[in-house]
């Protein structure tokens, strides 16, 4: 599909989603509700692996995704997670060459 | 006016944030093979941070386009229980701005807009004046990303991809205080790592997320 017609049905969707709970919707299906409520850890974790290799020599990524992650787990903003998590991957890198 | 530029104002102290999570995004996106137009203009009209950075990671794995669109609504969904908390505050004689208000309806705008409600301080105005405060510094992060992108000769080769899963792991981080959404996100993140290499493109991504969401809904 055309790209410019991805991002208009992207905020199409989106628009929808912010709508319809502003016609005052009742939320039929508490269970429902709590599993959307989980969507966005689920897949927040599943584009961490994506970004992952389960490889011994990969492990410098994964410990600046760690960093990252845990710097973000003690409220830092998400920049300065990324960028710690840059710092200690191209850090590593620095040291280990 | 009033309340809309005090709503504006109110939004200021989240500006380093959003600018900076903007930044990120382009960034992402760029990395990902967006052109600039292309992520300058889904910030514009999709106006949504988390599934915008999320669909540039997804261009990555060189996902469908049914796949970003199916992954936008999924991760959307939370602002239809955003619309139902807001909807119990808005005044009947406010139903030609629903649009507006669906249009700016973020964490952020709905944070402040219910706040501003819940404290006797709410207003319409209020909430758009947010809305837009919003909107204006997660474009502004934007266009600073973009220009930032363009300035690194080959971010892949240089390694900046990992910039995706870091990204998402400070996303995630905060949300796994919630024990049902550490089960979901462990199950995710292993079943991704099995799946994702293994099934077609974008497939396997979905199906580790789904993996998760019904397990922590046991």
């Amino acid at each position: 599909m055309n790209v410019l017609l991805t991002i208009v049905a992207m905020a199409a969707v989106t628009f929808a989603c912010r709508f319809v709970g502003l016609l005052g919707l009742p939320a039929r299906n508490t269970r429902t509700m709590s599993a959307i409520g989980l969507v966005p850890a689920a897949v927040f974790a599943a584009l961490v692996s994506g970004g992952l290799e389960f490889r011994p020599d990969t492990w410098l990524r994964w410990l600046a995704v760690a960093s990252g992650g845990l710097a973000s787990w003690k409220d830092a903003p998400l920049w300065v997670s990324v960028g710690l998590g840059l710092a200690v991957y191209f850090g590593g890198t620095a040291l280990l060459n | 006016m009033r309340a809309l530029g005090r709503g504006f104002l109110a939004a200021l102290p989240l500006w380093p944030g959003i600018v900076a999570f903007g930044l990120v995004y382009a960034v992402v996106a760029g990395v990902a093979g967006l052109s600039a137009w292309q992520i300058q203009l889904m910030s514009a009209l999709v106006f949504a941070g988390a599934s915008q950075v999320t669909a540039a990671g997804l261009v990555a794995q060189g996902a469908p386009a049914g796949v970003l669109i199916a992954s936008t609504a999924l991760i959307n969904l939370r602002h239809v229980l955003y619309g139902l908390s807001l909807s119990a505050h808005l005044p009947r004689n406010t139903r030609r701005l629903r649009p507006l208000v669906a249009f700016l309806l973020t964490d952020e705008s709905y944070s402040l807009g219910v706040r501003a409600y819940l404290e006797g301080q709410g207003a319409i105005g209020y909430y758009l004046g947010a809305g837009i405060s919003t909107f204006v510094s997660w474009n502004l992060g934007t266009a600073l990303g973009v220009v930032a992108g363009r300035m690194l000769a080959d971010p892949k080769r240089l390694g900046l991809d990992l910039v995706f899963p870091l990204t998402f792991a400070a996303l995630l981080a905060p949300l796994l205080r919630d024990a049902r959404a550490r089960g979901a996100a462990a199950v995710a993140f292993a079943a991704g790592l099995v799946l994702i290499p293994a099934l077609p493109r974008g497939i396997g991504l979905v199906a580790a997320a789904l993996l998760g969401v019904v397990w922590g809904s046991r």
